[in-house]
């Protein structure tokens, strides 16, 4: 691999050089301003970024950084753990590695962490078997902010000790490290350390001893992070507001929301903090980085008028980092965010979270009840009679199934938000038996496949209405006569795991199903 | 700034009257930045720093950040240097190139028969995303596809076939000239290798255009000088890449709103020209709100372009650059229509400056000449 070199360049030329690499391909730099260079390379996504002194007396560093991440995040199993010395390291994607806990990454930060700087810092393996449940697994910036709120309670109570301390200079490649004591360091300067660190630090981190520098006033995360939570982490953000549309408050979504995020909300209110901060992108937008299904809930809040989000400006090609505050509480202006809380509209939303759990968990209840008797009707009369089809006439459901087209017969996946492993494979398997049978049908527009969120609350109406709960293909159809066919494919969803056997069944009942809508 | 077009110019898909943004913009790096960016001296240092920095600019402006904007004079020179500059640099490899390219990229094809395979479009001027994904094999070096297509509007599934290209590792060339500056383009999102612009499409002076590259494997096709790192030898247009980042900061400050106004336009011209026997509409249901194109047979597209334009209306026939060939339209007769169709085919284009009051007239005059 070509290597770049540039001396003292401007941020300009920085950004040229960064922009004519080849992905992952070195640059050094040689600076008197270690530190303004440095900061020029994070905003621009080079990563990797180590600083190593050249010459104490001419005070001249060298820059050592590769060009960050290129293209859509893939998944294919890569897990990554830090294994150095300290608690917890952030890099130059505001990935939080804790010492020797494995987190789900992708492809590019995985060829990111083979790049030299990380040797015997970060230890990569690959996920031979796919597991059954892979949604239970931590995946990249999924858990920023939980990861910091156990931090902090693991660290709120511990002593910060100001004696039998060590200056020394802390050359990267990550951009921060958290100390068992809490002491922060960040990369390219002098930090003070616990003594009883440092040889572990020069051994495993590549940390510099001082020759006769002065004590420096360490930091501690516990302190700075009761302050400004979480954002004291991310010091380069500048936030700008990420939604430009103002949405009208709807606060009956809130029933509707995850354990996950409604802890989260309650949270915001109770420690009367402004906001709370998520890495990753929507699940749905392919190409994007980092997907993440809080983001996904919490860009639905924000559409519901509950929360606003503000967003830094895209560095390099990087995992988003967006910061949501409860609407109309901050705003972003040239030196940062401000605001004050609303306490009024903090208690509506409280009430809305707490009122509404048990209203929601009756609410489920009922649903649940209603869905088990439609569906022992449905089986009951399928047993009785073989017959397997609902008629129904709803507008409603006839445009939220978008049924356009009069005999056209839409194969439909309901799944949930957060996708599994089994909707996955019912996904795979239907796509791959509607390609290799029905291919001609498909071109024609005659059959289509179509997927549907069941916990997006627009989809509740016809869910609740199928009785659905779970990942289970269903077959839609619009007669002439303007009415609705619908038959649930239950038995499908028993099947994911015998792809013959799930697609020998989807092609007789498809089959049995065009024949019947045609008539 | 008020918009000085005339409201009977319906060609904007061909070249879109200049903003005064724009103008003043040109005026104002022509005067300021008069010294050649790559001399040594003062003067020539601040023109390279303020070309760096529009360059960063226009970079920005399309979440562009991890390669280079390289410089040309026009579309056509773009296209050009992607697809002659890679093949001189990779013998070896194929091309694919879809069907609907404009003749920039399609005369690949001629040029070097044996080394292009084309990628069919599909009877609503789209491609297949699955008949890609089976097509692209090993063998291709590089693709090239259009993201909207110059002829009927069809906004391509570029996101899909960028992944795709990606997750295959095949070089991909996008050819935006048509959507840049109307539809909202993230290349941060678009992992395509090359992206070409050209901004006159969009209200820049003419004279300027380039290529958003995420990599340098090509060879230059004008030499002769260090320019553009080596890519494009010749004096860097500053003003004109001025123009073209106030062109297109001025089109993205009115896209969402031009966007449903120029929905409304095109869904008003084909109510009102349903009447006339035997109408096509070649434009697809997901294609450019501006962009109407239509098939009269039986009628000659030149003949009633130019009885248009007797009348004071500026369309195009198919193509703007078919418009002195009798051939019918390459694209439309991909599509799938006959050869009196194709021949029949009309180009209608609006932008800022087309009113309703023109739209009505126009349809008037079309329904007059169809009869």
């Amino acid at each position: 691999m070509e290597r770049l070199y540039l001396y003292n360049p401007d941020y300009l030329e920085l950004d040229d050089a960064y922009r004519g690499m080849a992905k992952l391909e070195e640059i050094i730099v040689k600076t008197p301003k270690p530190n303004h260079i440095m900061r020029d390379m994070e905003k621009i996504g080079f990563v990797g970024i180590v600083v190593s002194i050249v010459s104490h007396d001419t005070a001249v560093y060298k820059i050592r950084a590769f060009k960050g991440k290129h293209g859509p995040c893939h998944f294919t199993g890569w897990q990554a753990a830090y294994s150095g010395t300290a608690m917890m390291a952030l890099d130059d994607d505001n990935h939080l590695l804790a010492l020797d806990k494995e987190m789900s990454v992708c492809d590019k930060t995985w060829q990111v962490y083979t790049l030299t700087p990380y040797e015997g810092l970060v230890k990569c393996r690959k996920q031979t078997d796919e597991p059954d449940h892979p949604d239970t697994e931590i995946q990249e910036g999924d858990d920023f902010e939980s990861s910091l709120d156990k931090l902090y309670d693991r660290l709120k109570d511990t002593p910060r000790d100001f004696n039998q301390r060590v200056e020394m200079f802390y050359p990267g490649p990550f951009r921060m490290l958290i100390l068992q004591d809490g002491s922060m360091v960040g990369r390219g300067q002098w930090n003070s350390i616990p003594a009883n660190f440092a040889k572990d630090l020069q051994k495993k981190d590549g940390f510099l001893l001082p020759e006769n520098k002065e004590l420096i006033e360490p930091v501690f995360f516990q302190e700075i992070y009761k302050e400004q939570g979480s954002l004291a982490l991310l010091d380069d953000i500048i936030p700008v507001a990420a939604n430009k549309t103002e949405y009208a408050t709807d606060l009956t979504c809130l029933p509707n929301i995850s354990k996950t995020t409604r802890t989260r909300l309650l949270k915001l209110i109770d420690q009367e903090k402004k906001y709370f901060v998520l890495i990753g992108n929507e699940p749905d937008d392919k190409l994007g980085c980092c997907p993440s299904e809080e983001v996904s809930e919490a860009n639905r809040l924000v559409k519901y008028g509950i929360l606003e989000a503000f967003g830094e400006p895209v560095k390099g090609d990087s995992c988003p980092v967006t910061l949501y505050s409860f609407k109309g509480e901050l705003k972003a202006g040239m030196d940062g965010l401000n605001g004050e809380i609303n306490h009024e509209f903090r208690e509506k939303v409280r009430n809305g979270l707490t009122k509404v759990q048990p209203h929601g968990m009756k609410r489920n209840l009922k649903w649940l009840l209603l869905a088990f008797l439609l569906v022992s009707i449905i089986l009951a009369f399928r047993q009785c009679y073989q017959q397997t089809y609902i008629t129904q006439d709803d507008q409603s459901l006839i445009k939220l199934l978008n049924l356009m087209k009069v005999n056209q017969v839409q194969v439909v996946l309901f799944h949930n938000q957060k996708r599994c492993f089994q909707c996955r494979k019912m996904e795979l398997h239907t796509m791959e038996v509607l390609n290799a049978s029905y291919a001609d049908q498909l071109d024609k527009g005659q059959l289509a496949y179509k997927s549907i969120i069941i916990d997006d609350p627009e989809n509740f109406a016809l869910v609740n209405g199928l009785g659905i709960f779970g990942p289970t293909l269903v077959l839609v159809s619009l007669d002439q006569d303007n009415e609705l066919l619908i038959k649930v494919l239950f038995e499908a969803t028993g099947l994911y795991r015998d792809g013959d056997a799930f697609k020998d069944y989807v092609v007789t009942e498809l089959n049995h199903f065009l024949k019947n809508a045609d008539e | 700034m008020h918009y000085q077009a005339d409201p009977y110019y319906f060609d904007y898909a061909a070249s879109a009257p200049p903003w005064q943004e724009a103008l003043d913009a040109f005026t104002l790096y022509s005067q300021k930045f008069y010294a050649n960016p790559s001399s040594i001296h003062h003067h020539g240092k601040e023109a390279k720093i303020a070309l760096m920095s529009m360059k960063k600019e226009l970079c920005d402006m399309v979440h562009f950040h991890d390669g280079r904007f390289l410089l040309c004079a026009s579309g056509s020179e773009a296209n050009n240097s992607i697809i002659n500059g890679f093949i001189k640099k990779h013998p070896g490899g194929k091309i694919l190139i879809a069907e609907d390219a404009h003749d920039s990229a399609w005369y690949a094809t001629k040029a070097f028969p044996g080394k292009i395979e084309i990628l069919p479009i599909e009877k609503d001027g789209q491609y297949q995303i699955e008949k890609f994904e089976k097509a692209l094999s090993g063998k291709f070096s590089l693709v090239c596809i259009n993201h909207v297509c110059n002829e009927t509007g069809a906004i391509q599934p570029v996101k899909e076939l960028a992944d795709i290209c990606y997750r295959k590792q095949i070089r991909l060339m996008i050819d935006g000239m048509q959507s840049l500056g109307h539809l909202s383009v993230n290349l941060n999102e678009l992992p395509c290798t090359y992206y070409t612009i050209s901004g006159h499409k969009f209200g820049a002076a003419k004279g300027i255009a380039g290529v958003f590259m995420r990599d340098d494997q090509i060879e230059p096709l004008i030499r002769g000088g260090q320019q553009e790192w080596n890519l494009r030898a010749g004096t860097e247009n500053l003003a004109g890449l001025a123009s073209m980042v106030a062109a297109l900061k001025k089109s993205l400050s009115i896209l969402d709103e031009e966007w449903l106004r120029l929905n409304e336009l095109k869904s008003t011209l084909i109510s009102r020209i349903q009447s006339i026997p035997g109408l096509l509409i070649n434009s697809p249901q997901n294609s450019l709100p501006g962009l109407l194109s239509i098939s009269i047979p039986d009628m000659a597209g030149r003949a009633m372009a130019g009885g248009l334009s007797i009348s004071g209306f500026s369309v195009s026939t198919g193509s703007a650059c078919h418009a002195n060939q009798l051939e019918p339209s390459r694209i439309i007769l991909a599509m799938g229509r006959n050869r009196t169709e194709a021949i029949g085919s009309l180009r209608i284009s609006m932008g800022p400056g087309t009113t309703e009051e023109a739209v009505h007239k126009l349809s008037d005059k079309l329904i007059e000449i169809a009869n």
